[in-house]
């Protein structure tokens, strides 16, 4: 699998022959192989978890936020190179921001994760820059409908809604428990729990 | 001479019980010469959201063009209708894009936002908003419009009496 992409998988301006981006795919392994992230939309809200792994007993613990807030009702976690979700982050935040500024109401989840989604797409268009190595999952609030929403951007520039979603080391762990959980039938605290 | 006051406007925009009227003049003048009688100064821009713009003629057509593009995308992007108090912020922000060399354009929102509540504010020419829930004016002759407001104004009209006040204060 490694040694298949030969040649074709210098840049991300490069199709291989099958038709695939393979630093964009590179990008999600290095996602693949961070510490796992997991979010559930339960009956009355999101709720986030991270794993954050201590490397060194030098390490403060409770340093490296992997858990952000975006604006006053969306927040996010990110999955991977703890950097390249910085300017995530970052980008999610401007957004918002620009957004109540300009039209006098907190950003809607759509359109907010639709922003985020084609910053992260973006950069895997030219040659001179690199995918971001982070997936993010944006836990929003419509105020317009009254609803929660779930959403995760991967390095593609992917953003699909979810229920439940993983990433991370142990994400088919973690996906596995979650199908098997009924999320429309707790509330956050129960959904913390599990 | 005022490049505001060049071609003349009279708009007025009032709230009544679960509704709002608003009204403008159809005068399109150079200076003192009236050059056309049949001049829109008030567009729909939804079923329920209408903006009136009074000042430099070029800039209220290029402004309504500029609102129903900007409104057209919005709701294309966001699959939902725009309400009534975020066109008026988005319009603030547009003007206010244009600070230092402004469109010469002072505009009246008058709408009903999802509950059928009225909706009214207005704007000098860089975007400053001002809300109210009774009346709103704009253009050459604000001072008379303000007065005949004030003096004749009631709140929570019928519909039908609040278009014949709008029309008396036109005339």
């Amino acid at each position: 699998m490694a040694s298949s992409g030969s040649g074709y998988d210098l840049s991300p301006t490069t199709f291989s022959p099958d038709g695939r981006i393979f630093q964009v795919e590179y990008a999600s392994k290095a996602v693949a192989s961070s510490g796992t992230s997991v979010g559930l939309k339960v009956s009355n809200g999101v709720v986030l978890v991270t794993e954050k792994l201590l490397n060194s007993k030098m390490l403060v613990p409770g340093s490296s936020r992997r858990l952000h807030g975006l604006d006053r009702h969306a927040g996010c976690s990110v999955t991977g190179l703890v950097s390249d979700g910085r300017q995530l982050v970052n980008r999610g935040r401007s957004e918002a921001s620009n957004y109540l500024d300009t039209y006098g109401i907190r950003s809607p989840p759509s359109v907010l994760c639709d922003r985020l989604a084609s910053f992260a797409h973006y950069f895997t268009l030219h040659g001179a820059l690199r995918p971001f190595g982070a997936t993010t999952m944006v836990a929003a609030y419509d105020e317009d409908v009254e609803e929660y929403t779930l959403t995760m951007i991967e390095p593609s520039g992917q953003a699909y809604r979810y229920f439940g979603c993983a990433a991370g080391k142990g994400r088919q762990g973690a996906k596995t428990e979650i199908e098997k959980l009924n999320l429309q039938g707790m509330d956050c605290s129960e959904g913390l729990d599990k | 001479m005022s490049i505001l006051e060049y071609n003349g406007a009279a708009i007025i925009a009032m709230a009544g019980k679960d509704c709002v009227g608003i009204a403008a003049d159809t005068r399109l003048g150079v200076q003192a010469q009236t050059v056309a009688c049949d001049f829109k100064k008030v567009f729909k821009m939804g079923d329920k959201l209408f903006v009136g713009l009074a000042g430099l003629a070029s800039d209220v057509q290029t402004l309504d063009q500029l609102l129903t593009f900007r409104k057209n995308l919005y709701e294309l992007k966001e699959e939902r209708e725009m309400k009534p108090k975020v066109f008026s912020a988005m319009l603030s922000s547009i003007l206010y894009e244009k600070r230092f060399g402004p469109y010469f354009a002072e505009p009246v929102v008058a709408g009903l936002d999802d509950d059928g509540k009225p909706f009214l504010s207005a704007m000098d020419l860089i975007g400053a908003p001002v809300y109210t829930d009774d009346f709103v004016v704009s253009g050459t002759c604000t001072g008379n419009l303000y007065g005949m407001c004030e003096t004749l104004y009631k709140p929570n009209l019928e519909e039908g009496v609040t278009s014949r006040e709008l029309k008396g204060r036109q005339d």
